[in-house]
């Protein structure tokens, strides 16, 4: 009986059908890690931070997921999303995500 | 001391309460009187606290709570029971009364680990018996409100739901025998109990008393003390302590390996309700909520919350495409019974189209997140957004007429957020639960205000009737039935409840020494206050619904 949703969940069930949450959240658990550890801030403090946002990024975002329609709609593919799930699988890719988030997240935590 | 409060209560019945607890346990000084006094949870405005108690006085014992009820009887005052206390339902309600503090009684008499129960006094709090109980291999139900509440003043008396009522159930149906000081002083012990038996068993000989004790949610101590209670408790496969440091936000907890938390999302409501079905039919839950995802980020982060209602695709991604979705806790005692119930949510997942997030991949998250859930620590947070919160309730029914009430009190809610009555939470923020592995569940609408802006202070009154309204429309009990001034118009329409829990009270209280103003008094209600289009709604549900002397309208 399912039935189609949102483009947004239509990505999210793309992406549990295919294990990219699964591996994904993993990640986002590494990352925060790492997060914590180079900027010695604990989980609360990151909350925090995130609800310290400035109303112009938030405002950003808000225009950049307004503008993603099409982007959205293919991330939604469930092909596209296999080979998502494998490329996750490969060691180094996880590594170099990781790195790679956790050095845009420090910055943005210590501006 | 003031000339008001010498007057308040004289000094030979003074002296009584002295004599039932012990000087060092009575009180009628001022500033004392007025810590009870000041309840900010529905009290409706910051300038106006409850009714000042004339004194307070705190028992030890089921027979100094006996002393003290009769010495309240006997110099016409009348009592009010406080346990751990969570608002204004637990302060008086008119002038003459006297605060019976229960905080010297805070034993867990007993933990009966072969039965599962506990024996508690009143000021036992949930997180204090769930500590003791998983020692174990055993948990306890703790409610909404959090576990700095007493188990025992909801099992007896008061509501009881909460995130673990789909493994543990609701307050009311987990009390068993208990011990309880009726208004004239008298010590009434239910179930097995009364026989001499032990605890185990709350009904019977004969006709049980459940249905007096507690009604739909109990008597706000307007039937007299409870001072001991048997609660249920639960399996607990879990370490017999979670390690946890820090507080709410900043918890981090060792995370058992035999429990899973999880995020489920589905298309449409349909689907989402099936699922939900299918999951509690199931048996998978330890805990389970639905709560919208808006309403997680403002009690979380509620300076971005502000902003984001603002924003519109974020809002239409936020209460659109992810709506319609559920929290969970697994706990299993074996990796495959774990494995089992996995499963089975995966294939529930696939069956309705859902996506499921399994929190406990991300450590931090889940470590965060545990006792947030687990002991329903995260309530205080919900206060962080204006200062105050307010709830609207329908009665527990099955999960489609809940998930009914969500959607209108959805309605209603961006109706006073777009008038600037309420703090605007994007309007979808049902706190739901689903009760023991079943088709039946609660859902109250809560939202949040600012006690110091005064449009939020005036729409309080009109969203109040405005939920009433509905609930009574839908032939649902509102959560005004226990407030003096919406009573005397919703019981005529409900059977005369009020009339029958008076005959109730008038038998058991002769003297009339419990402060009964939650439990079945009337007062007039002002009409004046009330737009048009509201009274002429309530006006045709009177007419429509109210019943005869011959039983129900046609």
């Amino acid at each position: 009986m399912a039935t189609k949703g949102g483009p947004l969940f239509e990505v999210t069930a793309s992406a549990y059908r295919s294990g990219v949450i699964d591996k994904g959240m993993a990640l986002f658990g590494d990352v925060v890690d790492g997060v914590m550890k180079e900027t010695g801030c604990e989980i609360g403090d990151l909350v925090n931070k995130i609800d310290e946002a400035s109303e112009k990024t938030v405002m950003r975002m808000d225009a950049l997921l307004a503008w993603s329609g099409p982007a959205i709609r293919l991330a939604a593919s469930d092909h596209l999303m296999a080979l998502t799930s494998r490329l996750l699988d490969v060691a180094i890719v996880r590594r170099l995500g990781v790195a790679a988030l956790t050095r845009m997240l420090v910055k943005a935590v210590t501006a | 001391m003031s000339e008001e409060v010498e007057l308040a209560i004289t000094d030979e019945a003074y002296r009584e309460l002295e004599e039932a607890v012990g000087p060092e346990n009575v009180s009628r000084e001022p500033a004392v009187l007025d810590s009870y006094a000041w309840q900010p949870f529905a009290n409706d405005n910051p300038e106006r606290w409850v009714i000042r108690p004339v004194a307070v006085a705190m028992p030890a014992s089921t027979e100094e709570v006996q002393a003290l009820v009769k010495a309240i009887g006997r110099n016409g005052l009348k009592f009010k029971a406080f346990s751990t206390g969570w608002g204004a339902y637990s302060s008086p309600t008119s002038e003459g009364v006297v605060q019976v503090d229960l905080r010297r009684m805070d034993r867990i008499v007993d933990i009966d680990e072969k039965n599962m129960y506990a024996v508690l006094e009143p000021y036992v709090c949930g997180a204090q018996l769930q500590a003791e109980a998983m020692k174990v291999g055993l948990n306890t139900h703790i409610i909404g409100a959090g576990p700095s509440c007493s188990p025992l003043a909801s099992a007896t008396s008061a509501w009881g739901v909460g995130w673990d009522c789909v493994y543990m159930s609701y307050s009311g149906r987990n009390l068993l025998g208990a011990e309880w000081v009726l208004p004239d002083g008298e010590v009434l012990r239910l179930g097995t109990l009364g026989s001499g038996k032990g605890w185990f068993c709350g009904d019977g000989p004969g006709p049980s008393l459940r249905g007096i004790v507690r009604g739909s949610t109990g008597a706000l101590s307007g039937l007299g003390i409870f001072t001991k209670a048997a609660i249920k408790l639960y399996n607990w496969p879990g370490p017999p302590q979670i390690k946890t440091e820090g507080l709410l936000l900043d918890a981090r907890s060792e995370v058992p390996e035999n429990l899973r938390f999880c995020m489920c999302f589905w298309p449409d409501r349909k689907s989402q309700d099936e699922a939900i079905y299918k999951i509690n039919e199931s048996e998978l839950c330890y805990i389970f909520s639905r709560t919208g995802l808006g309403a997680t980020i403002s009690i979380a982060t509620p300076h971005l919350m502000k902003i984001l209602t603002k924003t519109k695709a974020i809002r239409k991604a936020l209460t659109g495409d992810m709506k319609w979705g559920c929290t969970l806790i697994m706990v299993a005692d074996s990796e495959g019974e774990m494995a089992y119930k996995e499963g089975v949510l995966a294939e529930i997942a696939r069956q309705y189209g859902g996506a499921v997030i399994d929190l406990g991949k991300a450590k931090p998250i889940i470590r965060m997140f545990l006792m947030n859930f687990l002991r329903s620590t995260a309530v205080p947070v919900v206060f962080r957004m204006g200062g105050q919160m307010f709830t609207a309730l329908d009665r527990n029914d099955t999960w489609d007429t809940q998930m009914d009430w969500a959607t209108m009190g959805e309605k209603v809610k961006q109706k006073w957020i777009d008038r600037g009555g309420i703090l605007d939470d994007m309007a979808d923020n049902p706190y739901m639960v689903a009760y023991e592995d079943n088709t039946w569940g609660h859902c109250e609408e809560i939202f949040q205000y600012d006690p110091r802006n005064p449009d939020h202070l005036a729409a309080l009154e009109p969203i109040f009737i405005e939920f009433s309204v509905e609930a009574a429309e839908r032939c649902m009990e509102p959560l005004s039935s226990t407030d003096a001034r919406l009573r005397k118009i919703i019981s005529p329409m409900m059977g005369n409840y009020t009339r029958w829990q008076q005959k109730i009270s008038g038998f058991m209280d002769k003297d009339k020494a419990a402060d009964t103003g939650m439990y079945c008094d009337e007062v007039d209600f002002d009409f004046d206050k009330v737009d048009p289009e509201m009274r002429k709604r309530i006006e045709t549900l009177i007419e429509k619904f109210s019943w005869t002397g011959e039983g129900p309208p046609e």
